[in-house]
């Protein structure tokens, strides 16, 4: 197949197909899925947002309850941050489960 | 005796000899005479003979003879013998000295008579009885008017000079009898006629034939106005007919009288203004029509304006907005996105609008034959605030979608427009590994209730390079059951369906039919199918020597029979992509470490360069663990044509190598990053 054919004539780049070697559990996927647990004594949405303010995922609170969410988040995010109630608590990236109460 | 007659006129002396050779006038035969008559001169020497010898008188001659005559005719008896009477009759009786009428002047002969004379006298012995014939036709019928091309129908009388002759016509043309029609009184001719007429009387002759042709010529339909003249508040369109198949319509609109030279009707008349419509119809062979009149009086309403309902100002709470006005039949139009609606531009109002968020409304409304109405605003200004309009327990202010208690939120990934997949085809063989034979944009949108179940899986779908010559599809495997999805749609930016070839079959909720245990969605079978039609049916964008391709974008909608706890999709936001040859469905390429449907052949696997060891969960890897397959937060410029990825990516190779520590960032487009010219970017 003519778009699939090798190229051999790479001077580029030192590393090639044929000598790249990745680790077997090496996740090629550019992104992180995080285990977030969130508590808080009041009902509302919380938004989980980069520093820009993008907005990554939401999920709404019950008061007095524990809400378990997944996030999966760019590989290169150290941190996010939960909008509640007009609160904003930036919480650094570091493991695979973060947990917050409001 | 004839030779004896023009030998001896010129002697006397044989002339008396002659005579002695008869003993009486009576002897003689007359009939040896020209016109049985004795020449005048013996007559007149026997008249100057003594008494004693008797002669016979000359018959009487009549003027005009016998023949066939038209009219009444006086008929003159004259005799050459001096001082001889006549008698005659008309009856057919032999007249004589003392039977028939005395001839003192002429007689009028007005019928078919056989006229019967003798003359006689002192001196003379009786004449023979002469008869002569006289056949009398009947005056020539006249018809009143006579042949001719009249516009209208004509009355015809018919007379003749003949009393009591009768008349009798024919009107197609063929010859009158007496068993032809008779004539009582005037006749009515509607239409082109010959008439033909003769005067027949007992006694008489037949008159001769008159013959009139009349050609009585159609009048066109008067043409009628539709609608008709008269007051009207908005523009007309005025049509004109006439009832006269194929006649032509010629009118005007300034009051002058229409002719051949007027303006042709062709169609509706546009009457805007106050206007008077003069027509007439005209066809060859026909009369014109009468011209038929028309003023309209024209006050155009405008359409009322639009009427929002609320009012515009501030609310807390979603709203529905209603938009009307007053004048029936009306369209609205209106914009949200800050364009003047008009006629041509704007939504159509049909139901009330709701809004979740502050909204500028501006709206039009237009009626056939008004004037558009006035460009009406409404700003709605709605800051949600606690209230809960759909009771799902999530206040308005932060429910986007306030009216519908079954949804509360979108969850985007990637959160701030498209990722990309990108493939490599020609596995198991790992080729030139350009990560470009398939890049597909994606950006998925989880919508959840206020129990953070995922309600509705919504998708953007484009396939923007299709670096190949292979026919690939593109597929997707959710992590539910099939029997969870309720329904599952693929539309195109026009609405309409994508249509998928044979290979692929769908169940009636859209999902591919299959054993597969979790649900598989066919989003396209074919990506060249998405291209424009002249689209070069290889390496389509992705050669810098070949034209861009505008790709089409797909949209995706699943909805859940019942909604599915947001945990079943925490593994991924990016779910189980995979692409398939078109051709051969079952050979699937995902993900590394993304396991193949129950429809791909996974005898291919260990196949080529593929090392997949289902038993420890690796997939779609080579001895190296390269993958066939990436998925990219964001939206990946990927390299041109026979480029390798990690050639046309300087930090690739070193994120891969330092398992995902170093540059997790390495698909950015910016210094340092990437090897100039050898990342495809949209011209």
């Amino acid at each position: 197949m003519n778009s699939c054919s090798k190229d051999d004539s790479r001077p580029w780049n030192a590393v090639n197909s044929e000598t790249l070697v990745a680790q077997s559990n090496f996740d090629w996927n550019t992104t992180k899925t995080y285990q977030l647990t969130l508590s808080g004594s009041l009902s509302h949405i919380v938004k989980i947002t980069s520093a820009k303010g993008i907005v990554f995922q939401k999920v709404f609170l019950s008061a007095g309850t524990q809400c378990l969410t997944n996030i999966t988040l760019p590989s290169y995010e150290k941190s996010v941050h939960l909008v509640y109630n007009n609160k904003d608590i930036e919480i650094a990236l570091s493991g695979s489960e973060l947990t917050y109460s409001f | 005796m004839k030779k004896f007659y023009n030998s001896y006129r010129i002697s006397l002396i044989v002339t008396i000899l002659f005579f002695c050779s008869f003993s009486s006038l009576a002897d003689i035969n007359y009939s040896e005479f020209e016109n049985s008559r004795l020449p005048e001169y013996l007559l007149n020497s026997f008249a100057n003979q003594n008494s004693g010898l008797l002669v016979q008188a000359n018959p009487p001659v009549a003027v005009p003879s016998s023949g066939t005559y038209t009219g009444t005719q006086l008929v003159t008896l004259t005799t050459s013998s001096t001082g001889a009477s006549i008698r005659y009759t008309t009856d057919d009786t032999d007249p004589s000295t003392t039977l028939g009428t005395l001839y003192s002047g002429p007689v009028s002969i007005s019928s078919n008579t056989v006229l019967k004379s003798i003359a006689y006298g002192t001196g003379f012995t009786d004449s023979p009885v002469v008869s002569a014939i006289y056949i009398i036709n009947c005056e020539t019928p006249v018809l009143s008017p006579a042949s001719g091309t009249y516009p209208t129908g004509q009355h015809v009388t018919m007379s003749t000079a003949t009393a009591g002759a009768t008349l009798y016509y024919t009107t197609d043309g063929t010859q009158p009898t007496s068993a032809s029609t008779p004539y009582s009184s005037r006749i009515t001719l509607n239409s082109n006629t010959t008439l033909r007429v003769v005067a027949i009387k007992n006694g008489m002759g037949d008159s001769q034939i008159t013959t009139e042709n009349y050609t009585i010529l159609s009048i066109v339909e008067t043409p009628a106005f539709t609608p008709p003249a008269g007051n009207y508040n908005a523009v007309q369109n005025v049509t004109i007919v006439s009832a006269t198949l194929d006649a032509t319509i010629y009118y005007t609109i300034d009051g002058t009288t229409p002719n051949s030279n007027s303006l042709k009707y062709t169609g509706p008349v546009n009457v805007a203004t106050n206007l008077t419509v003069k027509a007439v119809a005209m066809k060859n062979g026909m009369l014109n029509s009468t011209i038929s009149t028309a003023t309209y009086t024209i006050q155009i309403l405008k359409t009322s304006n639009p009427v929002f309902t609320p009012a515009p100002g501030n609310f807390t709470t979603p709203q529905s907005i209603t938009i009307s006005n007053a004048t029936p039949g009306s369209t609205i139009k209106y914009t949200t996105d800050g364009t003047t609606p008009s006629q041509t531009n704007g939504i159509i109002y049909t139901i009330p609008v709701s809004i979740i968020a502050s909204a500028n409304f501006k709206a039009i409304a237009f009626n056939q034959g008004y004037t558009d109405s006035d460009v009406v605003s409404a700003e709605y200004k709605i800051t949600l605030g606690d209230a809960d309009s759909d009771g799902d327990r999530v206040s308005d202010n932060e429910d986007e979608f306030p009216i519908d208690p079954l949804r509360a939120s979108n969850n985007l990934f990637p959160a701030d427009g498209f990722g990309s997949l990108a493939f490599e085809d020609n596995w198991p063989s790992k080729a030139d590994y350009d990560m470009n034979d398939m890049v597909i944009d994606y950006q998925f949108n989880q919508i959840t209730n206020a129990k953070n179940e995922v309600v509705e899986i919504k998708a953007r779908v484009v396939l923007r390079a299709n670096g190949t010559n292979q026919r690939n599809g593109f597929g997707i495997e959710f992590p539910v059951s099939p029997s969870q999805v309720n329904s599952c749609e693929i539309k195109k930016t026009d609405g309409t369906p994508v249509s998928l070839g044979s290979s692929i079959t769908l169940s009636s909720n859209g999902l591919e039919s299959s054993n597969n245990p979790k649900a598989i969605v066919i989003l396209f079978d074919d990506g060249y199918k998405l291209f424009p039609q002249n689209t070069p049916e290889s390496l389509i964008n992705t050669s810098p020597d070949i034209a861009w391709s505008k790709p089409d974008t797909l949209y995706m909608t699943i909805t859940f029979a019942l909604p599915v706890s947001m945990d079943v999709f925490a593994k991924n936001r990016f779910y189980n992509p995979f692409i398939f040859n078109t051709k051969l469905r079952s050979k699937e390429i995902h993900l590394p470490d993304f396991a193949p449907t129950s429809l791909a052949d996974i005898t291919l696997f260990n196949t080529g360069d593929d090392k997949s060891d289902p038993s420890i969960g690796k997939y779609y890897k080579t001895a190296n663990n390269l993958p066939w397959a990436i998925n990219i937060y964001e939206e990946y410029n990927y390299p041109v044509e026979k480029t390798s990825i990690m050639d046309a990516f300087l930090h690739f190779a070193t994120w891969a190598q330092s398992n995902g520590t170093l540059y997790p960032d390495w698909y950015k487009i910016k210094d340092g990053y990437i090897k100039p010219n050898a990342v495809y970017i949209h011209p």
